[in-house]
């Protein structure tokens, strides 16, 4: 088993029980780095052992179909793999959100303040700034992980994950920021909130955006 | 048919869960103890994967709308058929019109009442399962209430395999006594469950101490535990550096370590990606003794290997085998 | 007994792992023994089940009835998963009420009150391995 640090040239491989592995490639969390996940991602997929290959934020999980009994080799397959792997372009829509940051629905915005030093105004100017991409879903039904993300407003994960968040909130947590699209715990700093519908299981598929898409916050009303 | 007679929450319907979607943000789902669902299903001669009740809040009341079989699996309810006591691990005809009550269990966490054919609910998105987080599958997306009547799937072997079934009923021997693990009292009285562990990728990155602790001490599965994931308590465990990772996939029986220090083993609900480090996967194969794991009892960590894992998930395969051959050859008898 | 049902029974007897298989209803009986050399073999008994249907004569429970086993296996007055016994002496039982079991494999199959009755005394210990008939317990027919 690879085990290395992330200061090493090499991916980090681990394993998650006999369920599935986790594969870290050094380096930044970039689009780059993305658009080769989502190509390793559609290469795997193919192989026998594999149920099911899910992007994460520069890293990418595997399910094993059956575990499998050679698992060095399949190690080994991946870092190939990846080595070879180029980067895979998804074109995407985009997306404008409106968002009502603070009050009410944005009770952690106070510990981004806080964190940051920065004003309630210049973090909503920082955060609706960018055109952010969605790297992955994840997390609940139609959950997007948007790539990004200024770092100056990056704010650590809560210490307690927080219980009954409600859908539709905007959070940052570490260097991510995301929407959630329903109800349910979380770990993150809620700093806003937006009304939209991004999952529905009587599609096909059913999340509203896949990687690739675009997302463009724009500031609703911010209430201090 | 089945009507629910209960107001108790939380009961929900769960097959073996749902493959392939984590892509799209939707968890696996599925029954907490899968070889008990599995189990269930075996001794009425469903498919495996069809889906049963799984019960965690008792007392438990349901009558029966038809003639049907049905089977109890997982912690043992001390059920009741119409006064009749129904042994756990059991399957038994019930008629039209007849209750049964499950009361609270001793021992174990979570009762399966399954049926012949299995329980028809539409397939979302390739499952059965209750998706609650995504409030879809099961039964209209929630746990069930009071008043819902509930449909097997109707099968003409169904009818056919059961007109061998005893009076009486039969049953199958519980895993934990062809599968032991851990001290023998313990397990006897259920007050602490033994799981093994394979490391995961922030397991190097934990004090000496706390690894020490990790596997050595009796971790409380607080009140704060369902089946989204269990919430430890004991000695906090200590990162030699602080630690952010990246959103991740995960999967049920990876134990995220949260800042507070104090692990969290995410479950059949979890959401299925996370960026707490992760100290360690519970087994798949040891999933189930979770599953019947209840708060306010002691979790122990068994250090374990892949190849080790993997002969562990071998075993629980094999019990089911066994159970299914065994289960057909004494019906065969019975004709 | 049909060819293809004995072919079906030769079937799941080589695919449960078990030695042998001993089967009898009314007019026949079949003894199927699984050998793996040409030797005479001493049989596990743990590795051995005799599967018999019930004989006509245990339908009713005249006083002081004997309740019998209908297949051989290993006596268990508990069920593992509890600590109190499934019959106890001077307890009411109704027909078909689970008074024991016999553990067959991994298989639980019921020892049964044949009517209504009071249990008047335990026969089979706790751990025993009963043959086919073996008298387990005694039952007092209710008035």
């Amino acid at each position: 088993m690879k085990n290395t640090d992330h200061a090493d040239a090499s991916p980090r491989i681990s394993l998650l029980g006999t369920t599935g592995l986790l594969f870290e490639p050094p380096g930044d969390m970039d689009l780059h780095t993305q658009r080769r996940i989502w190509w390793l991602a559609r290469h795997v997929e193919a192989w026998p052992c594999i149920k099911e290959a899910v992007p994460g934020m520069s890293n990418l999980m595997l399910i094993f179909d059956t575990p499998p009994r050679n698992i060095g080799k399949v190690e080994n397959d991946l870092l190939d793999a990846w080595n070879s792997a180029g980067e895979l372009q998804l074109d995407g829509r985009i997306i404008e959100l409106p968002v009502i940051y603070g009050g009410e629905h944005g009770p952690h915005i106070s510990d981004v303040i806080e964190h940051t030093g920065l004003s309630i105004e210049e973090i909503v100017q920082i955060h609706t700034e960018p055109l952010y991409t969605v790297y992955a879903l994840g997390s609940h039904p139609g959950y997007c992980y948007l790539g990004g993300m200024d770092p100056r407003i990056a704010t650590p994960r809560r210490k307690v994950p927080v219980l009954g968040l409600p859908g539709g909130a905007v959070s940052i947590g570490g260097a991510q920021t995301g929407v959630s699209a329903s109800a349910g715990p979380s770990g993150w700093n809620t700093i806003g909130h937006t009304d939209m519908v991004f999952f529905d299981p009587q599609r096909d598929p059913p999340a509203l955006l896949a990687p690739g898409d675009m997302i463009r916050f724009h500031a609703e009303r911010i209430i201090k | 048919m089945i009507e629910i007679l209960s107001a108790t929450a939380l009961a929900s319907v769960q097959d073996l869960g749902r493959d392939g979607y984590l892509r799209y943000g939707v968890g696996t789902s599925g029954a907490m103890d899968r070889v008990a669902l599995a189990a269930g299903n075996i001794l009425l001669g469903n498919p495996e994967n069809s889906a049963a009740i799984e019960i965690p809040m008792f007392p438990f009341q349901v009558r029966f709308l038809e003639d049907i079989a049905f089977a109890l699996t997982g912690a043992d309810a001390n059920a009741e058929l119409d006064g009749q006591p129904i042994p756990p691990w059991w399957t038994i005809q019930a008629r039209k019109g007849q209750e049964l009550r499950l009361s609270p269990p001793t021992h174990g966490a979570r009762c399966y009442l399954a049926l012949a054919g299995g329980i028809d609910v539409p397939v979302m998105l390739g499952s059965r399962s209750t998706q609650l987080r995504g409030e879809f599958g099961g039964y209209c997306g929630r746990t069930l209430k009071r008043g819902d009547v509930i449909s097997a799937i109707a099968s003409a072997e169904r009818a056919e395999a059961y007109t061998a079934l005893p009076a009486a009923g039969f049953g199958i021997e519980p895993p934990e006594f062809t599968l032991p693990l851990g001290d023998l009292e313990s397990t006897a009285h259920a007050t602490r469950t033994f799981v093994r562990v394979l490391p995961a990728a922030e397991y190097d990155c934990y004090e000496d101490a706390s690894l020490e602790s990790f596997w050595s001490q009796d971790w409380k599965i607080t009140s704060q535990s369902d089946r989204y994931g269990y919430r430890l308590a004991g000695e906090a465990l200590v990162t030699k550096t602080t630690l952010e990772q990246r959103s991740h996939g995960i999967v049920p029986g990876v134990i995220q370590v949260p800042h507070s220090g104090q692990p969290i083993i995410q479950l059949r609900d979890a959401q299925p990606s996370g960026g707490y480090p992760k100290i360690g996967t519970v087994i798949e194969a040891d999933l189930w003794r979770l599953g019947q794991a209840r708060p306010g009892t002691q979790l122990r960590f068994v250090q374990t290997t892949y190849e080790e894992a993997l002969s562990a998930l071998d075993e629980v395969h094999d019990y089911l085998n066994k159970i299914r051959r065994l289960t057909e050859l004494y019906l065969l008898s019975k004709r | 007994m049909e060819l293809n049902e004995l072919q079906q029974l030769i079937a799941k007897l080589e695919a449960s792992g078990l030695r042998s298989l001993e089967l009898s209803r009314p007019g026949e009986r079949v003894k199927l023994t699984m050998s793996d050399n040409s030797e005479v073999q001493v049989v596990n008994a743990d590795d051995t089940v005799e599967l018999f249907a019930a004989p006509a004569s245990l339908q009713a429970a005249p006083a002081g009835t004997t309740v019998l086993t209908e297949a051989a296996g290993l006596f268990l007055a508990t069920h593992p998963m509890r600590s109190k016994p499934l019959a106890e002496v001077g307890q009411s039982v109704k027909k078909n009420d689970v008074l024991g079991l016999l553990k067959i494999g991994p298989v639980y199959a019921p020892v049964t009150a044949p009517a209504d009755g009071v249990v008047t005394q335990i026969l089979a210990s706790d751990g025993a391995l009963l043959g086919f008939g073996a008298p387990v317990l005694e039952i007092a027919a209710s008035a």
